[in-house]
This record gives C-alpha cells, structure tokens and sequence, in this order.
C-alpha cells in the first residue's frame, strides 16, 4: 500500500510536465475558489459592520431595508421625515443613553451631504464598535463648517480650510446651488470603509441656515439673507431625517422599539441594525453567491481537465501496467494506482492554490483596502473554506476513481500481455 | 510424485469472454522442477493466452491447472495474484521496465509485492538490494548502470535487467515470453546461456516460449503449442 503511493508518486513525477500544468490549473480554480469566498465574506463583514453599537435606527415608517437605505447607505430619499418635537421626546426616553440625529436631502458633487450634532463623531460606530477618528481637523464648531470623509476628500481633492458649496437635492448634475452660503472643511474622517467615507457632515443648523431664504424646494426670487445674518435667525431644526439611537442597556431594546413603533403623534419604524443589515445582505447577496457558483464551476473544469489528462494517459501506460500485473500487482492495487494520481494532484493542487492566494492576499491587501475601503484579513483556513476545500476533494474523490475504473478494466481485458 | 509437479495443465479448455469459440484446449502439460521447457509457438497459437492462464490472470473454462501443488482454477483472483508474486517471475518480449524507476528498483519490484520473495532474496544476499546487485553482476549490468534511468539501457541491458527482477527472491518458475525477438542473434544465444545458467542456479523451472525453433537447443523438453492445443491440431488437420 505504501509502496503503490511511492509508485505512484513517482510516476506522476515522470510525467511532470503535463501533470505540472493541471496541478497548476487545479491551484489557480482553488486559489479562485476560495479567494472569491473570501472576498465575499469580508465584503459582508464589512457591510454587516456599516454602524456598530447603534441599538436601534429610527426613522418615518417605511420598509426596515428603505430605512436602513438611506439612514445609513444615504442611499435613496425618506418618504417622511420626523418633527423636532417627536426627535426631542425620543432623546428624553430614560431608556435612551445618547441619539444621533441625520437630516439628509443635500449633496455635495453627488456626495450626500448629513446635517447632524457633534454627537455623532463621539457616538457613531462602525467595525468592531471602532470610533471615527480624524485623519485632520476636528469636528464642526462654527456654523458653516464642514467635516468630509475620506473618499470624499481624496476624490475631489480637498484640504482643511478649502471652500465648498452644498447642492439642494441628491444627484450629481442640474441642482441648485447653495452658492450664497458656501462651507469650509473643517475636519477630514480617516477611512472607515463604511459609507461614512463617502459623506459631508454638517450641522443640522446648518441645514436650517441654507434653507432660511428657500421654499418648497426651490430659492425664494428676490428674497436672500446672508450668510452673516444667518446666525441671527432661530436655527433649531423643524424636522429630522432618521435618529440613531444607543440605550443604557441593550435589554430594553425591544421595548424601546415598541415605544417608538407606536409612538402616539406621527407613524414611525424603529429597526435594529444587524438584522435590517442582513436583510439588506439577502438582496445584495445574490449576486456573490453568483460569483461563488461561477469559481465553483471553474474548479470543477479544472478536475475535468486532470481527469481527462489522466484518462489520456492510460493508453501508453498499458505497457507499465501489465509489467505491475506480473509481479504480482492486483487489479485493485492498480485502480488505487491510478485514483491515487488524481487525488494527489488535487491535494497538491490545492494546497498550491491556498499558498499562492495567501501570498497574494498579503502582497495586494493594502492596495485593496486603501482604494476599497475592505479589508481582507490575512488568515489561515476558515471552517467554511474548509468545508469548500472538503466539496473539492469530495468531488476530485469521485472523478478520480474514473481513471482508476478504467486502468481497473484495462488491466483486467490485457493481463500480462497488453494488446498495443 | 504431486509433490515434484511444477506445473500440471489437464483437460483445460479456455475462451475468451464474448468469443464464440474455444481458443486454447491443452489435455496435458506437466513440468517438474527443474525443467526447462522450450515452448515453440507462432502467433496467434495461443501463447499469450497459456501465460494468463499460468499468471492466474485468465480463468480456464473447464480443466484444472495446477501449480506448486495449488490448484489455480479453485482459488480467487487476489489469491492467484499472490501466488503469481511469489512464485513466478516474467520475462516478456520488450519494454520490460518500468520507465520511471532506477535499474535497481525495477528489479526490486518483484520484491515489493511479494514478500515471500523479499525475505528469500535476504537469505540470499544480506539485503534486497546486495541480493539485486549480485544478480545484476551476473547478467552483466556493470554497477554504474544500476542508478541511471532504465531508458538509456540498450535492449539487451534492460532485457538482462528484466531477468534479474523475475529471478530475484528465487521464484519456482520463471516465464520468458519471447526475451530474445528484440536482440540480434548474437546476442540471442548470449542471452539465453546467461538466463538458463540462473535458472539452474535459482533451482527455477524455466518456461521459454518462442517463435524461433534455433534457439530450443540446451532446453530439457521442447513443446510445439499447435500441436499441444487441440484447436489448432483438429483445424490443421481439416
């Protein structure tokens, strides 16, 4: 037994060369296999970690996934918004440690723009419960200051002190502007990999001044106040886009929901994060697994290929095959000969293409994660690639014992003499 | 009297899976130990099926064969595989050896799936590899040859290396299958004086079956297989 695997060992060693390349095809299909699965789990770790120890997300009553869409994504519009006085009441609760009103409908070159307190620098978390830090600057004091985040300056190139100019309305092109009163950068975010990145951050009075001289969605002719008048105007906010909100302690989270789903004055959704974000993920996710098939499927054109290579070579391995016959082989040691090969392959294959994605993984993650915003973790072997790995021997198992079936009958029609 | 018969074939008759006819039918060939029988055949009279049937790789389909006393037809393929490991050793006509491994480990081979055969060629020699050396100097395989790829040996060498590994661990019978068609007739006679000097050395019963009557010269016995199977005997004589 341990002589037939040095045997065939040393026979797939003799004939290196085309073994070589379907070893290599088997590694880069494995490398491909388990670097998509990767990709893919951190891509949904990554979203799963878009806000961290945020207990519940408030919002006008809508679907959990539209809420989290723009509450957190700033992705689409609300429906509604929420009354000041309805924000005010949720932020007394007892329950209710610290909140984070967003009020959202600006952009910036297509970067929304988020009216909100100083609260959300000290409050809002993303990752493993990270806090946002400053790569420069510091949150907004003055009333028309702004804090841009990462992605934000790095694509339009600002700096702290550089003037800006909010548009009314999301979008990139044909808005008004809000050029009378223009922002500075006041702080930059370091990147978080969240959409935070993507996102100006105002003063929710800020908003409110901006407003002042507008109505119904549009500037009021021939009525402007200046911006050095502005302060002088009542600036507390009317209303609020959505409120993230942590309790003193994560039992009442329930309760707390219940509070604000049948909130008396106006109809309102509280959802809790994660599993509005896993929701999300279900829709989003179709798409990877789609991509998880499709390297599942590449692999399995790989262990086609070495079994076909296998198979091909059978027929001037006749000839060895029948000189292992009359020494005594048995035709189960020679099917075993030949399943070997294919299993060994696999094996090599595999553990080939976990080093080269290993390498490659440590060689590009920073790239990846400075122009993406995801971190691929540099690790050994998850239980889930395990299992992947584990599908792929299974597989390359079966379609091994292929070519062993063949030399098996082979073997036994030639017997000693093979008719070549 | 049992107890000297090396190999003993009675009333055997074979065919081929899905062929229509019977294509080998022997009433008796027997060989003590020690023999060394010529077999002449030309293609076609069923040499290639007498040697699966002596390996135990073919079944007969009536008649019994006998070797060492086992009866072939009454034991299973494994048992017969391992019979044939540890008491025959095969010579065939070309491409003897395995590509893939070294002079010494081709003649090694035998000894690796028998080991019956391993233990006799340690009695023999004081290690497999002493024991496959010694052969190898007998057949003249000079010692720098031993480590090199079997495909750069001429055809004579790698025929002489084949001899080794079917004579090592001193199997009963050996089983030359046209060794010299491949070599020049200088070369024949050579090869045959060397193989039949080992047999008699190795106690072996010695089988050589050929299509060239000139060299049955030095054998005990020669045996003409068309006449031996009834087959070809009753369409002859048609």
């Amino acid at each position: 037994m341990k002589y037939l695997l040095a045997l065939a060992i040393r026979s797939a060693w003799n004939r290196k060369l085309t073994l070589g390349l379907t070893l290599m095809s088997i590694a880069l299909s494995v490398a491909l296999l388990i670097g998509v699965e990767r990709v893919r789990q951190d891509a949904q770790d990554s979203f799963a970690q878009s806000v961290s120890g945020t207990d519940l997300v408030v919002g006008a009553r809508t679907s959990p996934v539209q809420l989290m869409l723009y509450a957190v994504f700033h992705i689409g519009d609300a429906t509604n918004n929420i009354h000041w006085q309805t924000y005010k009441d949720i932020a007394a609760n007892p329950a209710v440690a610290w909140t984070i009103p967003v009020s959202m409908g600006d952009s910036h070159h297509g970067f929304p723009v988020v009216g909100t307190t100083a609260d959300y620098f000290e409050h809002f978390h993303y990752g493993e419960a990270e806090p946002l830090a400053f790569s420069s600057g510091k949150p907004f004091a003055g009333l028309f200051d702004a804090v841009i985040g990462a992605e934000v300056a790095e694509h339009l190139g600002y700096h702290l002190g550089d003037k800006i100019t909010l548009s009314h309305g999301t979008g990139d092109i044909g808005l008004a502007e809000h050029a009378d009163k223009p922002f500075t950068v006041a702080g930059i975010l370091a990147r978080t990999g969240t959409p935070v990145d993507r996102t100006v951050h105002v003063s929710l009075e800020a908003i409110e001044a901006i407003h002042l001289d507008w109505q119904g969605g549009a500037k009021i002719p021939g009525f402007s106040i200046p911006e050095e008048y502005a302060s002088k105007f009542d600036l507390t906010p009317k209303e609020v886009t959505a409120i993230l909100i942590g309790l003193k302690s994560r039992a009442g989270v329930f309760k707390m929901q219940r509070y604000v789903n049948e909130y008396h004055a106006e109809p309102l959704l509280a959802v809790l994060p994660g599993v509005a974000l896993d929701q999300l993920w279900q829709v989003v996710g179709v798409a990877e697994r789609a991509l998880l098939a499709v390297s599942g499927m590449v692999v399995v054109v790989g262990l086609c290929g070495l079994v076909a290579v296998i198979l091909a070579s059978l027929n001037e391995r006749r000839r060895e095959l029948a000189i292992l016959r009359s020494v005594g082989a048995r035709p189960m040691d020679v099917f075993l000969l030949l399943s070997a090969e294919g299993l060994f392959i696999t094996l090599s294959g595999t553990l080939t293409g976990m080093v080269l994605l290993t390498a490659l993984t440590a060689t590009f993650a920073p790239m990846i994660q400075s122009h993406y915003g995801l971190m691929i973790a540099i690790r050994f072997i998850s239980y889930d690639e395990l299992g992947l790995l584990g599908i792929v021997m299974g597989v390359s198992l079966l379609a091994s014992l292929a070519p062993g079936y063949s030399a098996y009958k082979l073997s036994l029609a030639d017997g000693l003499t093979p008719r070549i | 009297m049992a107890n000297n018969s090396v190999i003993k074939i009675e009333n055997m008759a074979f065919r081929y899976p899905k062929a229509g006819s019977v294509c080998l039918d022997i009433r008796e060939l027997h060989a003590d130990a020690g023999d060394r029988i010529f077999i002449y055949g030309h293609s076609g009279s069923g040499k290639s099926t007498l040697l699966g049937l002596l390996g135990g790789v073919l079944s007969p389909e009536r008649g019994t064969i006998s070797l060492l006393g086992h009866e072939l037809t009454s034991m299973t393929p494994s048992a017969r595989d391992r019979l044939r490991a540890d008491h025959i050793g095969f010579v065939f006509q070309q491409f003897n050896l395995i590509p893939y491994l070294s002079v010494t480990d081709n003649v090694l081979l035998s000894c690796r799936f028998s080991a019956r055969r391993c233990n006799r060629a340690i009695s023999s020699g004081s290690t497999v590899h002493d024991e496959a050396a010694r052969l190898l100097d007998h057949l003249d395989i000079a010692p720098e040859l031993r480590h090199r790829p079997v495909t750069q040996l001429s055809v004579g060498q790698q025929q002489r290396v084949a001899a080794a590994r079917a004579l090592i661990g001193r199997p009963e019978i050996v089983i030359a299958d046209e060794p010299t068609s491949a070599l020049d007739a200088e070369r024949q006679i050579a090869f045959l004086d060397l193989l039949s000097r080992e047999c008699i050395a190795a106690d072996a019963t010695l089988l050589f079956v050929s299509h060239d009557r000139r060299l049955a010269s030095g054998f005990s016995r020669e045996i003409d297989l068309s006449l031996l199977n009834r087959v070809h005997a009753s369409q002859e004589a048609i």
